[in-house]
């Protein structure tokens, strides 16, 4: 019998296996999705220096979760939510930090993520800085992958309409600054 | 490509770059962890119940054992005070 390397494994197999208990599967699906949960953390968080915790808690979550997920194949929009609840808990712990450390000029930049060599990606990041919070998780949510708007409704604990509503206004604003989000 | 596509690989080309090479090991030893933490937990909390129950349950059987003994001397008490009574 051929044994198959978890990290090539179909995405449901592998989730299914991780319910089941097993460690390997549990350790690939995070090796699978460590650096777009990254990326995802970091664009909304844009503090490097918290990436790896963040992920770590989010990671967590989400092995404790595990089996209570009814579904294997709605696994990615479920990570996705998870992650994302994760970093509002993490804006909350930050929020009720900077109520008991007196201010200094080093905690001044709150959400900025590193500059860009690329004129267009920059340009992109402060567009996207300066849209309202749900709306510029909705953006970075698209531009990560291709959800559909019932997931996008689904990870951001939204109804549909307001996802469509959001978007399009998120749109509007980013063609106001002439990036080539459509 | 989307502008908004490459940002997102950008960023997590970048982000990635700041996890440990053995992060998913480090999840998963730390789930263990806690699960094995949660179990301990789970384990003294039911021990106290149990302690607690136990307690209350000695508690309630002795106090019930020594009020059945003191009514049936105060019932043998009564019976010879009435006898006396008659006596007299």
């Amino acid at each position: 019998m051929t044994k198959t390397n978890p990290d090539q494994e179909n995405l449901a197999v592998l989730v299914r296996r991780a319910q089941d208990g097993s460690e390997a599967a549990m350790e690939a699906l995070v090796r699978r999705f460590q650096d777009r949960i990254a990326g995802l953390v970091y664009s909304l968080i844009g503090k490097s220096d918290a990436i790896e915790d963040v992920c770590h808690n989010a990671f967590l979550k989400m092995i404790s979760g595990l089996p209570r997920l009814r579904d294997a194949n709605s696994f990615e929009p479920w990570l996705f939510r998870i992650a994302r609840n994760v970093c509002n808990d993490h804006f909350r712990k930050e929020r009720m930090r900077r109520l008991f450390v007196p201010f200094e000029l080093k905690h001044e930049p709150v959400t900025t993520v590193e500059h860009h060599v690329d004129g267009r990606l920059d340009a992109f990041r402060v567009a996207v800085e300066g849209l309202p919070r749900a709306q510029k998780e909705l953006i970075l949510l698209l531009a990560e992958n291709d959800w559909s708007y019932e997931q996008l409704a689904e990870i951001t604990n939204s109804s549909l309409s307001s996802v469509k509503s959001r978007l399009f206004r998120a749109r509007e604003f980013l063609r106001g600054r002439e990036t080539d989000e459509d | 490509m989307k502008t908004s596509s490459r940002y997102m690989q950008h960023l997590q080309r970048q982000a990635g770059g700041r996890l440990p090479p053995d992060f998913a090991w480090r999840v998963i030893e730390d789930a263990k962890r806690r699960r094995y933490a949660f179990v301990q937990i789970r384990l003294m909390v039911i021990t106290g119940a149990l302690c607690v129950v136990t307690t209350v349950s000695v508690h309630w059987l002795k106090t019930r054992s020594v009020e059945k003994q003191s009514l049936a001397e105060w019932t043998q008490v009564t019976a010879q005070i009435q006898a006396l009574e008659e006596a007299i």
